[in-house]
């Protein structure tokens, strides 16, 4: 609905994290529109015939293969997904992009990226472009253990990956929250996806962040910031995601409230200003 | 108050008995079947095609045109309205259950004048009838929203109004209009008073002496019962540690709800003198046939819509065919058809 639906062939099929299905799909005409924080919706019958449009953040897109890799996300209830049964060489219904792309300024030089096995899938794309781009991309990643990580194999080499494991299996134990004072004052921007603990972490953060600024601007600044021309981003952005709905904007069940005022997730989103946001319990 | 008594007008209705219409045996071209019905009779709304599109999945309009082709439809519904603004809750509002999807959007809107203001050139332009859903938690404030609404409703083309029964009501604590048949038909008759318009009650398959409801809104004014709402749910997340919704209890589609759908349509209809607008969980062309077999005059679509956006034109087909097969030439031959004993 919205946008013509593209047949994409089942290529592969992966894991990101323990539990979180990937699909790559052979979809060259789709791919060339599709940027980081791009969703697509699956289409294929559920039982009984009825078809729901599933939401799939865009984890990778490979212009060689003319393929998109998408993440499954869980099912709130935990039912069986029969987007999960599919099989290499079936083929079913894609539409997007939804949403809009993730917004980095031009004067971004250092980006800083918090994730938990939840909103990996959602910046694993930001983390290829952004790279390619010359960016510095440090990844904060929270994990009970050490074997729900993704594999660092996912991300580009160049990519600073630091680890916060609940039971300090690897990297620090604790909470990636333990470790944003370190590396907020780096990054010119961050992006944080995931699950409502580690956004609120991430938002107590930049306003912390916001707070020190502001101080430093009275007197000396403790750190040149200065904003390229046109840069629009604020500086941390918060990925929403949600699970089904009909992908146009009409149907309310994805907006949430900020200050800036309603952001529908498929049509606006799913970045928002983490800041201006009174979302909370989103998955 | 109670609901003023109005002369009682035949609406046409299936046969209780229903015996299934004797087949012909001339062949009928599909193309020149009837597919326009009349519904109610006080205020009688005239659709082309018996396909409504459910308030709430395609918006408020301006989005449907792009989405599905309204060509294929007879009437489409605006997603609910208010007096003043509704706000729709946190997220997560739409997850997905077994067998259909449990929202809770909470009749989320700007208010009547700004969607009005932004979508009712939409409304004007559109190839089939628009009917608004109004959403009140009180019967001054229906009257009210009515009162506004018919300010503007001839300038944009409304042809009708629906009345949500299934939205919460202040005097109920918060449960829906439809829990009580006389707190419904007191606001029905409000409406009534406030506008001339073809009138529709919108309640679920949940509703509280539906067959009451159904016999006696019409006394109360009512046009047209429309059976399409959808019936509340629940469930936790996945570590049953909340509610999957934000909202806790939201409202149930798809096929799961399709059964008890069917049954409160027959219900209705076997009770009815208004006119039955049948929806719940239609997926398919075969499930819009079963929902008129049930006793409906007009299908009602909606989160079907979002998968299978050229469902409308494809029920069309289904039923010109289905008329076509029996020999006939007007829809009303299908509607109640299922409503016989196996014993007559």
């Amino acid at each position: 609905m919205g946008s013509t639906p593209v047949a994409g062939e089942l290529l592969a099929i992966g894991e990101l994290t323990p539990g979180r299905i990937a699909l790559e799909f052979r979809a060259p005409t789709l791919i060339a529109g599709l940027r980081p924080g791009h969703a697509l919706h699956l289409v294929r019958p559920e039982s009984g015939g009825y078809r729901v449009r599933r939401v799939a953040p865009v984890s990778r897109v490979d212009l060689i293969r003319g393929s998109v890799e998408v993440a499954l996300q869980p099912r709130a209830d935990g039912g069986q997904d029969a987007l999960a049964g599919l099989r290499v060489g079936d083929v079913i219904e894609l539409n997007g992009p939804i949403g809009q792309p993730i917004l980095i300024n031009k004067g971004t030089m250092r980006l800083l990226l918090i994730t938990d096995g939840e909103g990996f899938a959602w910046v694993r794309a930001l983390a290829d472009a952004a790279t390619r781009a010359g960016i510095s991309v440090t990844m904060l990643q929270q994990a009970d253990t050490a074997a729900d990580l993704p594999p660092p194999s996912l991300l580009p080499d160049v990519v600073e990956i630091v680890v916060a494991t609940t039971d300090g299996s690897i990297g620090h134990r604790g909470t990636v929250a333990e470790l944003l004072a370190e590396y907020v004052p780096w990054a010119d921007q961050a992006v944080v996806a995931g699950g409502a603990d580690i956004r609120a972490a991430a938002t107590s953060a930049a306003l912390r962040r916001r707070t020190t600024d502001r101080t430093s601007a009275s007197g000396k600044p403790a750190r040149a910031r200065t904003a390229a021309a046109g840069d629009r981003a604020p500086w941390l952005q918060a990925l929403l995601s949600h699970e089904i709905g009909c992908g146009i904007g009409a149907c309310g069940g994805c907006t949430v409230a900020t200050r800036a005022g309603q952001v529908r997730l498929c049509r606006e989103g799913p970045a928002i200003d983490a800041t201006g946001s009174t979302a909370k319990r989103s998955t | 108050m109670p609901p003023r008594k109005r002369a009682k007008v035949a609406a046409p209705r299936a046969s209780r008995s229903a015996p299934v219409p004797e087949q012909k045996n001339e062949r009928i071209n599909p193309l020149t079947v009837d597919l326009a019905v009349v519904l109610g009779s006080e205020h009688p709304l005239r659709l082309e095609r018996p396909i409504v599109v459910a308030s709430g999945p395609l918006g408020f309009g301006n989005e449907a045109g792009a989405a599905i082709d309204l060509r294929d439809v007879g009437l489409f519904v605006v997603r609910g309205i208010s007096l003043r603004p509704r706000f729709g809750g946190l997220m997560p509002r739409m997850v997905e259950v077994p067998g259909g999807l449990m929202h809770a959007v909470n009749r989320e809107n700007p208010g009547a004048d700004e969607v009005m203001d932004r979508h009712g050139a939409s409304w004007r332009s559109a190839p089939c009838a628009v009917a608004l859903s109004l959403v009140a938690t009180s019967v001054k404030e229906l009257a009210q929203l009515i009162e506004r609404v018919e300010r503007r409703a001839d300038e944009l083309g409304i042809a009708a109004l629906e009345i949500d029964l299934t939205a919460p009501c202040d005097g109920l604590e918060g449960s829906r209009w439809e829990s009580s048949a006389d707190e419904s038909l007191r606001l029905i008759d409000t409406a009534r008073g406030a506008t001339d318009r073809t009138l529709i009650a919108k309640v679920s398959s949940a509703a509280s002496e539906l067959r009451r409801l159904a016999s006696e809104s019409i006394d109360a004014g009512i046009d047209v019962l429309s059976v399409s709402g959808s019936p509340h749910g629940f469930l936790p997340d996945r570590a049953r540690r909340w509610p999957a919704l934000a909202a806790g209890i939201g409202e149930l589609s798809g096929p799961l709800v399709r059964p008890a759908a069917l049954a409160a349509i027959a219900e209705a209809a076997s009770g009815a003198g208004a006119s039955i607008i049948g929806g719940g969980g239609i997926g398919s062309p075969a499930d819009a046939l079963d929902t008129f077999a049930a006793g409906a005059s007009a299908v009602s679509l909606g989160t079907a819509l979002w998968a299978d956006p050229r469902l409308p034109g494809a029920v069309v087909d289904s039923l010109r065919r289905a008329v076509a097969a029996r020999g006939e030439t007007s829809i009303l031959v299908l509607r109640g058809s299922a409503l016989g004993s196996r014993h007559e």
